[in-house]
């Protein structure tokens, strides 16, 4: 069957200057060869820290960044090199909802327009049809016929990401890229959050790129669940085979400093010494190996290969092999 | 070691007035960790903020004692205070790129501290900022210490306020979401380092968060605060295990678990949303989300209760 969405070998860098009086432009590999599939339906956790590019994937697939290298496929259809003009239909299959409730909305539009652009820009309803369309949108996520005249400066940060979501939701997406959606909410705010967005998942058999750093909430909403590290995915697995059995040193390493709520519990935490090098100039050999607790000689000159140590299980770590 | 009494800071604003922090009472032995925990606009950073006397031009505060070193902080006067600040008690911010001056070096920075409350000259200064480079875990300290705070990652720019904070032994350190602008890796690091400052120094840490994880691993009591108040107190283990107050124990069961395989279907969630600071319910705050509200709840607002040694609740119906 063929996935919705696989991408294969797919690179993005971004030109930098050189110096301070330009130079030759140096690039940072921002995604660095990434390959995974999304099958419809299905949600893929893409989990990793700050600058490991998982932001940069979700705005590739989503072509509002131009891929350097590598490929798209969307429904079978290949999409990496379309021109802009061409993307519209691909839109109202793809949608996005963006991690700041606050910076994604227009203040000066009110909730109906926001919610009905997308139904205009697409032509799919005008009139009384396109306000009944934006009720039932508004109702899917808990809000009402009267917030069609509200501005979003009225709403509190969980309703604004409501009507983030129903606009996503207004062109019937195959899929949605969900950046970081919880991580300006308060907990129990994120709860109510995360719930709509299982049930609307269920409801719509939508597929999800699930963007976060948030492993807690990965593991909760996702099937499966990619690990990224400078630009590279470094773990792919099932979301449990992923969490209780993880084979790349730095997956263990993420998931044991992520902060448990039981203090009963006591573990012990895998320190990773430094930070993450620069993505402009990544080390030879495993990127990982800077900081990797098992490195030893090999991973300093030859960079892993993508391995399956178990069906569904990948990793690039020579360990693994 | 530091005693909060019935403090109360308000603010004045266009629409009236804010009770941000409304009779908070708590204490922070010496050695230990207290957690404040609550969600964004519960009061948290402002009793803090209340315990330096940091406040914006528009809080003041209207009532409460502030006990630390046999005198009242909320009485002491500015020049008093001003020894106090950033040598007796020392505060580590969320975001040290905005905490830290962009226009002085590291070292500079650091140094600034040890020669205004201990009076260094400048070769002694730099000896300690040396030490304290290495104490915070900065490696390559010779040539950090001219660097600007621009030229480190966010992990080393938390390191070197903490650096600052602890130059002098403060007898309390207060963290403001120390490491919520930090990667879960480098989060580890600090909360480590934290650790172990407080095992060598001795000093006490008032430690505010939202992340109720944080406070599993390193608090030893906790309170949780709501609309101004705390409405839950107790010794960390006993707040995890036994809570009682419907809103932690919403909190609590709102986060996503994964013991025993089956993830549930749906997380718990508190209903509706935190009360306007302007417009607090006459009785308990908490009452118009609380699924166990009855009648008397809205009537009358709770006092707080000891339902078991240690264990403050302010609910009528824990």
């Amino acid at each position: 069957m063929t996935p919705l969405l696989d991408v294969r070998g797919l690179r993005k860098y971004f030109p930098i200057r050189g110096g301070w009086l330009g130079g030759a432009p140096r690039m940072v590999r921002a995604v660095d060869g990434v390959s995974f599939q999304i099958a419809s339906g299905e949600v893929l956790g893409l989990v990793g820290e700050s600058g490991c590019g998982k932001t940069t994937v979700g705005r590739t697939v989503l072509r509002l960044l131009k891929p350097t290298e590598g490929s798209i496929r969307f429904e079978g259809e290949e999409i990496a090199a379309l021109p802009d003009r061409a993307l519209r239909p691909l839109r109202r299959k793809m949608q996005m909802i963006f991690q700041d409730p606050y910076a994604s909305l227009n203040p000066r539009m009110r909730i109906a327009d926001i919610v009905g652009e997308p139904l205009r820009i697409h032509r799919l309803a005008a009139g009384a049809a396109l306000e009944e369309r934006v009720v039932a949108l508004l109702e899917q996520v808990g809000l009402g016929r009267e917030d069609l005249a509200r501005y979003p400066h009225e709403f509190s940060g969980g309703q604004r990401q409501r009507v983030g979501i129903a606009r996503a939701l207004a062109v019937s997406p195959a899929l949605l890229i969900a950046d970081e959606p919880l991580s300006a909410l308060d907990v129990s705010i994120q709860a109510q959050v995360l719930n709509l967005l299982q049930d609307l998942r269920e409801r719509h058999r939508l597929a999800f790129l699930f963007i976060s750093h948030d492993l807690h909430l990965v593991r909760y909403f996702s099937d499966r669940v990619a690990v990224m590290y400078l630009g590279e995915i470094v773990e792919e697995a099932q979301v449990e085979a992923l969490f209780t059995a993880p084979r790349h040193p730095y997956t263990e390493a993420l998931l044991s400093a992520v902060p448990i709520p039981d203090p009963t519990r006591k573990r012990r935490r895998i320190l990773l010494p430094g930070d993450v090098p620069n993505p402009a100039d990544p080390p030879p050999g495993c990127r990982f190996h800077t900081r990797c607790p098992k490195a030893f000689n090999r991973c300093r000159v030859e960079a892993p290969r993508v391995t399956e140590p178990a069906p569904g299980h990948r990793a690039a770590c020579h360990l693994a092999e | 070691m530091v005693s909060v009494e019935d403090l109360r800071t308000y603010f004045d604003t266009p629409e009236g007035i804010v009770r941000a922090v409304d009779g908070v009472r708590f204490q922070v032995p010496r050695g230990k960790v207290f957690g404040l925990v609550g969600e964004s606009g519960c009061g948290k950073s402002v009793t803090a903020l209340s315990i330096l006397r940091v406040l914006p031009p528009n809080a003041r505060i209207v009532s409460g004692q502030i006990l630390f070193d046999h005198g009242d902080l909320c009485r002491l006067p500015e020049a008093a205070l001003q020894r106090i600040r950033g040598n007796r008690i020392a505060m580590i911010f969320q975001e040290p790129l905005t905490s830290l001056n962009p226009v002085f070096s590291i070292g500079y920075q650091i140094a600034e501290p040890l020669r205004i409350h201990q009076g260094l000259g400048r070769r002694e200064a730099v000896t300690q900022v040396m030490d304290l480079l290495r104490a915070v875990g900065i490696p390559d300290p010779e040539t950090r210490i001219r660097e600007y705070p621009h030229q480190l990652s966010g992990g080393m720019r938390q390191r070197v306020m903490i650096a600052m904070a602890i130059a002098t032994r403060p007898a309390l350190l207060i963290a403001d979401e120390p490491t919520t602008a930090l990667d879960a890796t480098i989060q580890a690091q600090i909360l480590d380092l934290l650790a172990e400052i407080r095992a060598t120094t001795g000093s006490a840490l008032l430690l505010i968060t939202h992340d109720l994880g944080i406070i599993a691993e390193t608090a030893d009591a906790v309170a949780i605060m709501y609309a101004g108040e705390i409405v839950e107190q107790a010794a960390t283990t006993t707040l995890f295990t036994h809570p009682a107050h419907p809103y932690t124990q919403g909190l609590l069961a709102s986060l996503p678990r994964h013991e025993g395989g089956d993830r549930p279907r749906r997380l718990h969630a508190i209903p509706g949303t935190v009360p306007k600071p302007i417009n607090l319910p006459e009785g308990c705050r908490f009452a118009p989300r609380c699924g166990r509200c009855i009648e008397a709840c809205t009537a009358a607002h709770p006092a707080v209760r000891e339902i078991a040694p240690g264990h403050l609740v302010r609910c009528i119906r824990a």
